[in-house]
This record gives C-alpha cells, structure tokens and sequence, in this order.
C-alpha cells in the first residue's frame, strides 16, 4: 500500500477505534464525577449584597451566599452565633447592665477559625469598621437600633465592646439577622460609603460561597468557598442565580427541572407546586406577615389626626365594626388557598403570644356598630350616610377608596375583592385601586401615599423580622413615628399608654417585656390602629434531588445554604 | 377634466351614496364580520338578563370548567365568567367608542387645520403630531394614567372609563390627523372647492361642507380601525394594572386576571382572548368593507355600471 494511502487510513481507523472506545462500557469506569450545581430563579437582579440599602430579599439571598454576620435566626426565632464565638447574655457575664444609669455593655467574643476568603484573617478590626462605615454621618445609614448605641470598644482582635446608651434588647442581631453581615476593613473603602461601595457588589466572603461571575440581567455564579470555615461545608458545588423576569417562565423552569429553587412563591403557584412530584414546597414555620388592614385616622392629606380626623375611620367603633363584618376563614379558603391561618393581634408569634380573644364575625352586629356611630342608609341605596357620626358632615356618604399593592399577585387582589364585599354588605363601599409598591411605601419627599397620608384604607401584610417585636413597635405604632420620615405609624395613631408601654419593652427583664407586650396587645384589641386578618405565607420552592431546603420567614431561603444536599 | 368632475359630484351625492351600502353588502368580509359584531353587542346589551351578578362572589363554586350552568366557567371568586365577559365587554366597547370619539375630534380638527391652511400652522401642527407620534406609547399611557388616578380633583377618580378613555385618545389621535391632512391636501385644490371660495365662502365653511364631507370615507375607516386598537390598549392598560379596576370586569382585566392560570384553568385565559380576537378581526372586516364602499374607483367603476 502506498504511503499517501496508508497513512489517512491509519487514521481513519484510529479515529474510528477512538470513537467506538468512548461508546463502551470503559468511558463510564473512567467518566469524572460531575460537580454539584443548584440553579436559583429570581425575577431581577439584586442591587447589591447589602439588603440594608435595597431590602428587595434578593440582596439577602446572595448575602447568605458569601458572608455571615455576628448572629443568624433559624426558622423557629432562635438566634445562633456565626461570626460570635458564642452569644453574649447576662448569665454568661457578657452582658452587663448599669441599672442606676440605664445603659448596658455588650462584649462579642469573635471566632478566631474564621479567614476571607482572600487569606486575610477576620477579626475585631471588621466589626468596628463595619460600625464605623454604617454610623458614618456622610455615607453611613440608619439601621434599627443604631441610636442606642454610644461606642464601640475594640478588645484585642477578636473582642469587642458595645456600649450602649439605653437598654436595647434586639441587642443580638445588631450586626447581624437577616440584613447586616460584616464587611471586610482590608478591602471596603469607608470614603465610597457603606450604601454604595464596591465591594457591596464584589464582595469577598467569609461564607460557604463566593462570587465568581455576574452578568447582570443574565446570572449570577458562585462556587465553594475552599477556606469556609466549616469542615466538609458547603456540600454543593456551585449555585447559579438566574435572572427569570416572569413568574410564569419561573414556574414552568421548576416543574421541567431547569431551576431547582424559586424563592417566595405566592399561593396560587405553591398550590400547583404541591401536585407536583419534582418539585417540593417549604412552608415557613412561623408566621411573621400577617396580612391588615391600615384605616387612616387622620384625613387624607393630613398628618394630625386631631385637627382633621379621617371622616369615617377615626372613630373606633367603625373600625370594630369593619373587623366584625370580615369573614376571615373566607378570605383563608378563597383568596388565600387555605395555606393562611386567622391572625387578629400583633402577638401572635412565640415567645410573646398574646391571649386575646379571637373576634367574632358577626356583620349584623357590625351593622349595629355603624349605626350606633351615626352611619345610617336612610335612603336605602346600600351605601350609609352620616346622620349623627362623630367626623364626617351630615349626608356624607360612606364611601373611601380601599389599596393595596399588585406585585404581591392575585391572592391580595382576590382578598381585596372579597373585604370590600363584605364592607359592602355593612353599607360601605370601598372603590378599589392598586398603587404601587414603590410610590405606596415611597418616603415623603418621593409623594410616598402613605407617609403622605394621601389614603383611605390600605391592605397590607407587615411583620417583623426575628423574635424581638420592639423595634417593629416603635416604627408602627409610636406616637413620634406618626410624623412623616420618623416611622412608619402612617394611620397617625397616638396614644401616650401605648407610648408608655412601648417604652417599656426595652428592658432586659423578659417578666416586665411580656407584661407590657401583652398589655400592648389588649389596648390594641381596642383602639386597632391597624386590623390583622390572616397570616400570610412564607414558602419556598424546591427541586425534590435537594435536600435540608427550609424556608426561614426570619430570614431567606438561603440562610442555611453551607447545609443543602443534593440527593444521590 | 372640468366636465368630470362635477359629474363625480353629482353622482356621489346621488347615486352612489345610496350604492355604499350595496358595495358594502358585496364584501363577505365586512359582513361576516358586522354580523359578528352585531351578535355580539346585542349579547352584550342583553347582560343583565343573566341570573348572575357579574361582581358577587361565590366561593363554593370557585374555578368551575365550563359547564350548562356556567358556559364560560368560574373565576377565582365563583364568579360566572360569561357574565363578567358580557358586562365586561360593554366596559371594553364603552372605552373604544369613546376613544374613537375623542380620537376623531382631535385628529380630524389638527389635521383639517394643517391640511387646509397649511404654511406654518401645519408645520407646527405636524411637528407637535410627529413628537407625539415619537412617544412611546405604553410608557406614556401608564404615566398618564397614574398622573390623572392621582391628581386632586375626584373627577378623574369617579370617571374612571373616561379617564382610561382619555389617556388612551390622547395617544391614538395622531393618524386620524396625518390622514386627515394627506386628505384635506388634495382636495383644498379641487375645482368645487375652489368654485365655493371665490363665491365667498368662509374658511369655515369649507372645511365642514365641501372638503370634510368628501374625506368621509376614509375616516371612517379609521374610525372603525381605531375602535379596535382601543380595545387592544384597554386590555393592555388594564393587563398592566392601570386600566380598570376589579371588581368591575373588562376584557383586559378578565385576561390579565387569567395569567396564572392558564395551564390550570385555561378557560378564564380563552374566553376573553377570544372575544377581544373576535371583536377585532370584526371591525378590521368592516373597516375593510367601508373603505371598498368608499373607494373613489369603485365609486367611478358604479358611475360606469350606472351609465
């Protein structure tokens, strides 16, 4: 055979052994083990790793990826340390208290194991720059809790002291919980500003992950951090974040197992997910948003709800009423898909459950409420009229307009149908309208509708992250939070015993917090600055190959992601 | 040329006007689809024959297929969903009939004044349409529908179909008024309307009976074109959010309604997709039939039939 012939042939069989070789059973005993790899959907990227700025959850949800903060809360409200070495308290003396001076002293013994994933170990100098970059009066930000803090004490490198000016109870999750993590003093620029540094979107790690890529609009990709400092953690590869702008592509890439985790699902879709055999769905322990309605006491527009009172809200009674005449278990079973339980006071979540009563749903009586409060349908339209009530003029007619927000889909605006039937059927009509998320919770400045009090009724849910409802009080139901910008008191309800004893939740005495927080709960169950009706779900979605996928209502989904398996 | 015209006149105010229709009923199109229309606005007119109250839930009978009962289904509240369709299909044809009406003001009155005068006026008249023509129209229309919902004034609050109405025309009226220029261009320079000028008649009185009358076919062709596009965009406002509000049904908002349902329940997707598709392609066909009933060639091809 000549040469020119031979050697094509030569390696045409080759070729051809090569290929027949690869289709045998050897390519299988010699195949790599392929990497584990969870996929994330969510429908838009995240502004940044820092959830204290945006709050949108997707910031959250890549935090927990790659960096931890002092403490975390686990599903049932129990805080457990992560960058601590343990948590501070008054019995293991890390706590103290100067009763005379009502101030205290925190001191956070630091892990020593705990390196970025840059080398570089961490310590004590973070913590304080961490503070230092929050508290900065140019840059910095407020977060909870920051007024009660009057300096921070650095130890050795790794203890830390803070010193507080009052008692502040949430003392825990200052630094830590579901928005605040510890930020790097080698590598963030306090002069770019704790909101806006680069490093909120190139962060370095001290979690189980880190960034490799983000193509914004596209994916976000991060793979195993090698100096987490759990042994053996994380058990997964790589988790990829896709950026899925519509809820229907979402679900339809969890049930064709394209995406293996789609946070916050609503109930319609978590509905369709439990017939599912590939997909699974957690439902959070506890029930952190409860659904309410938010009457406006002062008149829209205004801000003083004495001078100029809402015409029908402001009177209690017709606030009882409206809560008489909603059928909650309805609102559950139609609107809500069952996945929500009745919810009528602000405690009702462990360790500060409340006993008050459940309310009945009685319209006939709540009809009676109306017309002892001098709303009445003398011309028998449907629709009362003010006889003889406290803050409307004779002849105005009972009507206000009802908001809620659409991004929460179809369940709320299903609720919000149902809740203005039932009033309808007390003889007040509520005109229904949908504002937006971003201009209803917009500040004053922006023409936010409810700092500006331009509202009638709103549906909202609203809850509060963790176990410690003080803050949250402070922020809702204070009187000096009823002024624009200072809170979120937006129904402007004032009253100086509520006032009181929201001053005294802030004690370490867990006896007297309980107290007042139950006293709270009654004299609430009377005045009802704000009407809870129902619990709203905390669910998350996941590919049935995962495993230890809890969803966690005191934080996102990803809060114990150094913990996902994927089934063999 | 001078004899013919005058001829075309008579003939159009005479015979040919009286031929429109029967060219009209020659265009199967046009009536398949006027017969369509009209079936459908009589169902939508006879609504509140139906036992059900298009806006009172009945959570017992929750997402139901379609059945004897309920033709169209259930919705999420128990709602008989063919009910919601016809009182919703008069808050659709309610928005379109005053879209075409607003559009037609405004598009015909620029329009006629940049055509007829001409000059600078119609250079600003035509550059103010091409800008708003630059809009981008969804953007605009969520804008403006947000603006109006928020102003003071409880007018717009207690309008809502004229406010949606209002919005949507002020976006749709530019056509109307580059047709009607294009139009009122030719026909300022005809030999009648010249005859009309030099026996005094006022400006005014030119455009209303001598150069408007004429434009009417087109127009109106446009008319029935637009009627459908505010549909479209009432459907679209209110897919978004910012079109009509639950409880009060329309097309758009029964359809947006269905979009997380539509593998579960598909009938609340079918149903006002199909009607909204049916209205459409109703008036398309008659615009199309009108528009050969009006067409000047047709016209001169009956002139010859008739002679």
């Amino acid at each position: 055979m000549p040469p020119k012939v031979a050697a094509p042939l030569a390696l045409t069989f080759a070729l051809l052994a090569s290929l027949l070789a690869g289709c045998g059973p050897a390519a299988s005993q010699t195949a790599i083990p392929s990497k584990t790899s969870v996929t994330i959907v969510i429908p838009e990227d995240p502004p940044s790793f820092n959830p204290s700025v945006g709050d949108t959850g997707y910031d959250a949800l890549v935090l927990n990826l790659v960096m931890l903060g002092l403490t975390g809360i686990d599903p049932q409200g129990n805080i457990y340390p992560e960058l601590a070495a343990e948590l501070p308290t008054r019995e293991n003396g890390l706590v103290t208290v100067d009763e005379s001076a009502g101030t205290m002293s925190v001191t956070w013994k630091l892990r020593t194991d705990i390196v970025w994933s840059d080398g570089v170990p961490f310590s004590a100098d973070d913590v304080v720059f961490t503070w230092q970059a929050i508290t900065d009066p140019v840059n910095g930000l407020w977060v909870r809790g920051i007024d009660a803090v009057d300096s921070l004490e650095k130890v050795d490198s790794q203890t830390v002291i803070f010193h507080y000016n009052s008692i502040y109870p949430s003392y825990l999750t200052q630094l830590g919980g579901e928005q605040l993590a510890i930020w790097p003093v080698h590598y963030c620029k306090i002069e770019q500003g704790f909101a806006a540094w680069d490093c909120g979107r190139q962060p370095l790690s001290t979690g189980p992950f880190v960034l490799k890529e983000w193509a914004s609009g596209e994916r976000m990709i991060f793979t195993r951090n090698e100096k987490y400092f759990q042994p053996g953690k994380p058990a997964i590869d790589e988790v990829i974040i896709k950026i899925v702008p519509d809820d229907a592509v979402m679900k339809q890439m969890m049930l064709k197992g394209d995406a293996d985790i789609f946070m916050w699902v609503s109930e319609t879709i978590a509905a369709e997910f439990q017939k599912s055999e590939n997909v699974k769905v957690s439902l959070a322990a506890d029930n952190r948003w409860a659904l309410r309605l938010w009457p406006n006491r002062a008149a829209r527009g205004e801000i003083d709800p004495l001078a100029h009172p809402h015409p029908i809200f402001a009177d209690p009674q017709v606030r009882q009423a409206i809560r008489m005449a909603i059928d909650v278990d309805t609102l559950i079973q139609t609107a809500f898909q069952g996945f929500s339980q009745p919810v009528w006071t602000e405690f009702h979540r462990a360790p500060y459950a409340c006993d008050i009563a459940r309310p009945e749903y009685n319209p006939q009586k709540a009809a009676a409420l109306l017309e002892a409060a001098g709303w009445q349908d003398s011309d028998g339209d449907g629709v009362r009229e003010c006889r003889a009530c406290q803050n409307a003029a004779p002849g105005a007619l009972m009507q206000a307009e009802l908001a809620t927000y659409p991004e929460y889909g179809e369940p709320m605006l299903l609720a919000q149908q149902l809740i203005a039937e039932m009033l309808k059927k007390i003889g007040l009509d509520l005109n229904l309208v949908t504002v937006e998320g971003s201009l209803m919770w917009a500040d004053l400045a922006s023409g936010g509708t409810e700092q500006s009090g331009n509202y009638d009724l709103d549906l909202v849910d609203d809850g509060y992250s963790g176990i410690d409802p003080s803050d949250f009080l402070t922020e809702i139901y204070t009187s000096s939070a009823s002024q624009p910008g200072n809170g979120m008191n937006f129904v402007r309800y004032q009253n100086a015993d509520a006032d009181a004893l929201i001053q005294q939740t802030y004690s370490l005495d867990e006896s007297q917090r309980k107290t007042a927080f139950c006293q709270l709960a009654q004299l609430f169950d009377q005045d009802l600055p704000n009407i809870p009706l129902v619990s709203i779900i905390n669910a998350d979605a996941y590919n049935a190959r995962l495993e230890n996928i809890i969803s966690n209502s005191n934080d996102v989904v990803t809060w114990n992601v150094a913990d996902w398996q994927v089934r063999k | 040329m001078q004899l013919s015209i005058p001829e075309f006149d008579t003939i159009s105010s005479l015979a040919a006007q009286n031929n429109i229709w029967r060219r009209f009923r020659r265009h199967p199109g046009a009536v398949f689809g006027a017969l369509l229309l009209t079936l459908l606005i009589a169902a939508i007119l006879l609504a509140p024959l139906s036992p059900y109250n298009p806006e009172a839930s009945s959570p017992a009978e929750a997402y139901q297929a379609p059945s004897l009962a309920h033709p169209m289904g259930t919705d999420a509240l128990g709602r008989d969903q063919l009910t919601r369709l016809l009182y919703g299909g008069r808050v659709s044809m309610t928005v379109g009939l005053m879209v075409v009406i607003i559009t037609v003001c405004i598009g015909v009155t620029v329009g006629a004044l940049a055509g007829y005068f001409g000059g600078a006026l119609d250079n600003i008249l035509m550059r103010i349409t091409d800008a708003a023509l630059t809009l981008p129209t969804y953007l605009v229309l969520i804008l403006l529908a947000s603006i109006l919902r928020e102003l003071s004034t409880s007018f717009f609050k207690e309008n809502n179909l004229l406010t949606i109405a209002l919005v949507i025309g002020l976006l749709s009226w530019m056509t109307s008024a580059r047709l009607t220029r294009a139009l009122f261009l030719t026909l300022r320079d005809q030999t009648y309307v010249q005859a009309a000028r030099s026996l005094g008649a006022s400006n005014r009185r030119i455009i209303l009976t001598h150069i408007l009358p004429n434009s009417l076919g087109p127009l109106i062709v446009e008319a029935t074109l637009e009627l459908g596009y505010a549909i479209i965009e009432e459907s679209g406002l209110s897919f978004l959010g910012f079109g009509i509000q639950p409880p009060t049904p329309s097309w758009g908002n029964l359809l947006s309604n269905a979009q997380a349902h539509f593998t579960d329940h598909p009938w609340l997707a079918i149903f006002p997709g199909l009607l909204i598709f049916i209205t459409i392609i109703s008036v398309n066909y008659i615009g199309d039939g009108l528009r050969d009933a009006y067409d000047p060639h047709k016209v001169l091809e009956q002139v010859g039939e008739v002679f």
